[in-house]
């Protein structure tokens, strides 16, 4: 497993640890935090009732902030639902993800800067249009790579085998990034495989496999970008495994105490990805206790404006969902939006 | 008598019949110890343990295609799927496999089991967790797809399901799971396929719905009030479809209107208005009326309550149908 | 802009919470997302953000009240503008309670008893007896021409109505006004309803019955004055005393005499019946239209004020077609009244199977010779039609003689 940070924040690992300026470590940071407080305000307003069922992505912050600043604005992604930090790395408005995570589709407009399609619901089905989209990136001679976000659950799933066995044997120019945070809802690790590391699994499809630290977010950054650098010199696919938790529950209308114990999840809380950098932030003697205050208030203050600024929105109209059925509205349709007024 | 809600009424059901028959078993994802993502089979994995209560991979091709080979075996598997937009990449096992292996064996095997899938949308989910499919299902030779509307009939359409030769498609009123408590009977009784219910007898028009838009459909009638005498019609199978219900009932009040909540095109609505033309045609005294969400994509929950066909549309469609 | 915040839904399926403390109390400041209370469930106690900031206006629950998902919790003035209408402040919430689903969602929860969305179960009787079977295109021709189906007797294939039924049912109502002959224009006017009843009757009458109609006078000076002096009495009972009763009254004892008159005559049978019950029916003027002939009945039974007061009331139901049908029927003799229009002797036609029937013309002063002296008196012209298979003109002519000698007696029918 590649691993640089240990839990204290410790160099542990100095052959190949990449050099990161100051501000490229702050900006990890930064996005850790951003991501850390939208998800918990997200809670919060789930609880007021002000969106609706939301999925935590608390714990995972490393694997999603430190792989999603590995590449491009070219480049392409696709994701599941508990992706929300890739998207507000890669620069998506935060108002947009509360108001689609609200029921409001009109959230989803992706501005043109970000070439991802819509989180994936379907657990896994994203795995191959990342395939697809790579492939296309090949075929036009361009220096574009794809990389496809998902779950440990996705790999039990025929399309994960199908995307990783196409991307084998074109040699798409792909990068699959998979977050092991060992629940799928009520679903272990151990029992979603007898396969002992989900790395392992790609060999099979001649996909090169990697583990790694999915807390760590030095070591997710690196292996990514090494990843994406072959992508893009023509090298192939990469597989990485991120090895990682899930602390909330599955969504908010699940209950982990169903199913799992208490202390696992405490034992993991220890392992915090923040606070890892945090550590080692202050070892290096980056920061110190002002920048921490600075940051999380810069952050609360980001997140409380989307939060207003998506409530401001006007509900949508029911003529909206006649919109983008069709390229346009079909005499049928038009019928219907008639009968419907 | 015990009061139960859906959900309950599965439950009970299920375990009721495992108890009986040691061949039954549940296959599903997060169905055992967490007791399925809507409870429905919650407690069944700590009463009869790991190898009867099966918490399978991530995988509903995994899911359907391994219990294919499991009934054939001589087993029973009842398969749970989350939601709906998952049972679509079942698909291809259900069609190409489930509904023909007792035609490709030339009779020598059947694959009976029963799939029970939460059903429809109005729960203010995800996409993909809120889809009608009942069209596609019914669509397939070799597969018998049966929709309850409430607790009582989920006992008896349940117990007829594992009890039937042929592989049942068990479509669950999701929205309506915790929303109707009625008494249900300890006893077991199953309720023969195919069966259309009378809810309620009436002379002016026909109301045929089925799953969770039953329960919209009486609410409609309710409101209505005695301005007009409405009978209604619950169409707890599908495929079979009991057609003389239907077709006395529009012989004798000579209009009718079926409410779906699946998008109008080819939905099967479109079905029983070509049945009723077909059988009751020299009675009609009004065009088939029929209630459905539009020919688009099942919105998110801001948009949901003006996509699913409710009280106001169906009225709606009444009174155009009586002023004809 | 007050703000009402409901208990939510934590996320376990929690249905109702007991307010553990308000960290914050009524006209405290809070901030959006802070702790205001602690709320126990079945399963933590979890502390209860607020979504707004600004100042609690209202606390609706005391700490260890219960607080049902959805009911409003308290309310925030959050000092922005109330750009939208003005809710009202309630403490109960009518929506639904929705409850977090297991994974993903929300459901309905139904409240504890058993669900009534079932409309009653008991049927309702059918309000169509007839079914009617047509094509659309049918239907649609008879709603076009304003046919009601049910009308309409079909002739096509198992029952159902043709366009041709249709059709035909339309120009049966039709009267076609103006048309011409040979000779000149001209008005079709159908033959129908009263009309053709009436049509019907009489040519039974005249095909079954060989009919003789003798004529007579008789002076009435004795029952026009007897007339006169009843009538105040029978007007104070708002009874109009008509020649009518007395009449009536003086056919009995003649009846009873030549019993030949209160009869029918069975053809199948060929036997005559005699009837022991004397009902008289009067032929009674429906507006131009025609003729109906309510009967009265028990005639022998009743005196002459009551008979008034009952010929008066079925006239006044014939006219206004509202009879019942047993008022129609069981005559045994019919009288005619044609004279109150002018005419003197007629020959009236029998009202058929009954043996024989009195026309009645208009009473007035005439010179007779009476004792040798012209005299003028007043006298009624009586004609009696009947039905010669059942007895002759000499049995008739006695019977006239007998009616007529009791009404120069008018007294005898008052006591």
């Amino acid at each position: 497993m590649v691993q640089f940070l240990n839990q204290e924040g410790e160099v542990v690992q100095k052959e190949g640890f990449p050099t990161f300026s100051e501000k490229e470590v702050k900006k990890m940071y930064e996005l850790m935090v951003l991501a850390r407080v939208f998800d918990d305000v997200a809670l919060k307003l789930q609880r007021e009732g002000r969106i609706l069922t939301y999925a935590s992505l608390l714990g995972q912050e490393a694997s999603q902030v430190g792989s999603a600043l590995a590449f491009e604005d070219q480049d392409w992604f696709t994701s599941s639902y508990r992706d929300n930090a890739v998207w507000i790395t890669r620069g998506f408005p935060i108002e947009n993800l509360y108001l689609y995570w609200a029921g409001d589709e009109r959230g989803m407009k992706i501005p043109k800067s970000i070439n991802a399609l819509p989180p994936a619901i379907p657990v896994g089905s994203q795995i191959p249009h990342a395939v697809g989209l790579a492939l296309a990136q090949k075929l036009q001679g361009k220096k574009s790579v794809a990389i496809a976000y998902f779950g440990d659950g996705a790999t039990s799933k025929g399309d994960f085998y199908e995307g990783l066995n196409f991307a084998g044997v074109f040699q798409a120019p792909c990068v699959f990034i998979c977050q092991n945070n060992q629940w799928a809802i009520s679903m272990p690790f151990f029992r979603q495989t007898k396969s002992e590391t989900l790395a392992k699994k790609s060999s099979s499809c001649g996909v090169e496999g990697i583990l790694v630290d999915g807390n760590d977010i030095f070591a997710v950054y690196y292996v990514t970008k090494q990843a994406i650098n072959k992508a893009r010199e023509g090298g192939g696919p990469t597989f990485i495994e991120c090895y990682t938790y899930r602390i909330e529950n599955h969504t908010t209308a699940d209950d982990w105490k169903r199913y799992r114990e208490a202390k696992e999840v405490e034992e993991w809380k220890e392992k915090d990805p923040i606070r890892r950098l945090q550590k080692y932030m202050l070892k290096a003697g980056i920061i110190n206790e002002k920048y921490e205050e600075r940051v999380y208030k810069t952050a609360e203050t980001r997140v409380k404006e989307a939060t207003q600024k998506f409530e401001s929105i006007a509900p949508p109209s029911p003529k909206d969902m006649f919109q983008n059925v069709y390229h346009k509205l079909t005499l049928n349709l038009e019928e219907q939006l008639k009968w419907l007024e | 008598m015990a009061v139960m809600n859906l959900i309950q009424a599965i439950n009970h059901t299920l375990g009721q019949q495992m108890a009986k028959d040691k061949n039954i078993l549940l296959l599903g994802e997060d169905v055992g110890k967490n007791g399925g993502v809507f409870r429905v089979t919650e407690g069944l994995w700590q009463k009869f343990g790991d190898s009867r209560v099966i918490d399978t991979p991530l995988s509903e091709v995994g899911i359907i295609s391994v219990a294919i080979g499991l009934a054939i075996a001589g087993l029973k598997p009842v398969l749970e799927v989350q939601f709906d937009g998952f049972s679509l990449s079942m698909m291809d096992q259900i069609y190409n496999h489930l509904g023909r292996i007792r035609k490709r064996s030339q009779g020598k095997y059947s694959s009976s089991l029963v799939l029970r899938i939460p059903h429809g949308g109005g729960i203010k989910a995800y996409e993909h967790h809120s889809e009608s499919l009942e069209t596609f299902f019914c669509h397939i030779p070799g597969i018998k797809v049966v929709t309850p509307s409430g607790p009582y009939n989920a006992k008896g359409l349940l117990i007829a399901a594992i009890e039937d030769p042929d592989p049942i498609i068990f479509l669950e009123p999701k929205r309506v799971y915790r929303a109707i408590k009625e008494e249900v009977p300890e006893k077991e009784y199953a309720i023969s396929l195919p069966k259309t219910n009378i809810v309620k007898e009436g002379s002016d028009l026909t109301i045929l719905a089925w799953g969770a838009m039953q329960k919209i459909t009486r609410e409609a009638v309710l409101e209505l009030g005695d301005k007009y005498s409405v009978e209604i019609l619950d169409l707890l199978t599908l495929s079979p479809l009991d057609k003389k219900p239907i077709i006395d009932s529009v012989k004798k009040t000579g209009r009718c209107v079926i409410v779906q909540e699946a998008p109008k095109t080819a939905g099967f609505g479109a079905e029983l208005a070509a049945l009723i033309q077909q059988e009751a045609f020299l009675s009609l005294e009004a065009p088939i009326e029929r209630v459905s969400a539009p020919d688009v994509q099942i919105p998110l929950a801001k948009l949901e309550n003006f996509y699913i066909p409710d009280a106001s549309k169906i009225i709606k469609s009444i009174e155009k149908i009586m002023s004809f | 802009m007050k703000r009402e915040f409901q208990f939510p839904d934590l996320g376990e399926g929690i249905e109702e919470g007991q307010i553990v403390k308000w960290l914050v109390k009524e006209g405290d400041q809070v901030k959006e997302h802070q702790a205001v209370g602690e709320v126990e469930t079945e399963k933590a106690v979890a502390e209860i953000p607020s979504p707004y900031s600004g100042i609690i206006i209202k606390i609706n629950f005391k700490e260890g009240e219960s607080v049902k998902v959805g009911e409003v919790l308290f309310v925030v003035d959050d000092g922005q503008e109330d750009f939208l209408q003005k809710e009202t402040l309630s403490k109960k919430s009518v929506k639904p309670i929705m409850k977090p689903a297991g994974a993903v969602g929300y459901l309905e929860e139904a409240p504890d008893e058993i669900t009534e969305s079932k409309p009653s179960v008991v049927s309702t009787p059918s309000k169509k007896e007839l079914s009617v079977l047509a094509t659309p295109s049918v239907r649609k021709l008879a709603i076009e021409l304003g046919v009601d189906l049910v009308k309409i007797i079909p002739t096509g294939k198992d029952g159902r109505i043709t366009e041709e039924d249709v059709k035909k049912s339309v120009k049966s109502q039709i009267v076609v006004k103006k048309k011409y002959d040979l000779w000149g224009y001209i008005d079709r006017v159908p033959l129908k309803g009263l009309r053709k009843t009436i049509a019907k009757h009489m040519i039974e009458a005249v095909k079954h019955a060989p009919q003789v109609t003798i004529m007579d006078e008789l002076d009435v000076t004795e029952l026009v004055k007897t007339r006169e002096k009843e009538s105040q009495k029978a007007e104070r009972t708002g009874v109009k005393l008509t020649f009518l009763p007395f009449i009536m009254k003086s056919l009995i004892p003649a009846m009873k005499e030549f019993p030949l008159l209160n009869a029918t005559l069975e053809e199948e049978t060929e036997e005559i019946i005699v009837k022991k019950y004397y009902n008289f029916g009067v032929a009674v003027d429906v507006n131009g239209q025609g003729l109906i002939v309510p009967v009265l009945k028990g005639v022998d039974l009743k005196n002459i004020f009551d008979i008034a007061k009952e010929v008066q009331e079925l006239a006044q139901k014939a006219r206004e077609r509202k009879l019942d049908i047993q008022d129609l029927k069981g005559g045994t003799f019919t009288i005619t009244n044609f004279g109150s229009l002018g005419s003197y002797f007629a020959t009236p036609i029998l009202n058929y199977p009954e043996v024989a029937i009195l026309g009645i013309g208009r009473m007035k002063e005439k010179p007779i010779v009476k004792d040798g002296k012209i005299e003028i008196k007043p006298m009624m012209p009586l004609s009696l039609t009947f039905d010669h298979r059942v007895l002759d003109g000499a049995l008739a002519i006695r019977f006239l003689n007998s009616l007529m000698k009791n009404l120069q007696d008018p007294q005898k029918f008052l006591i």
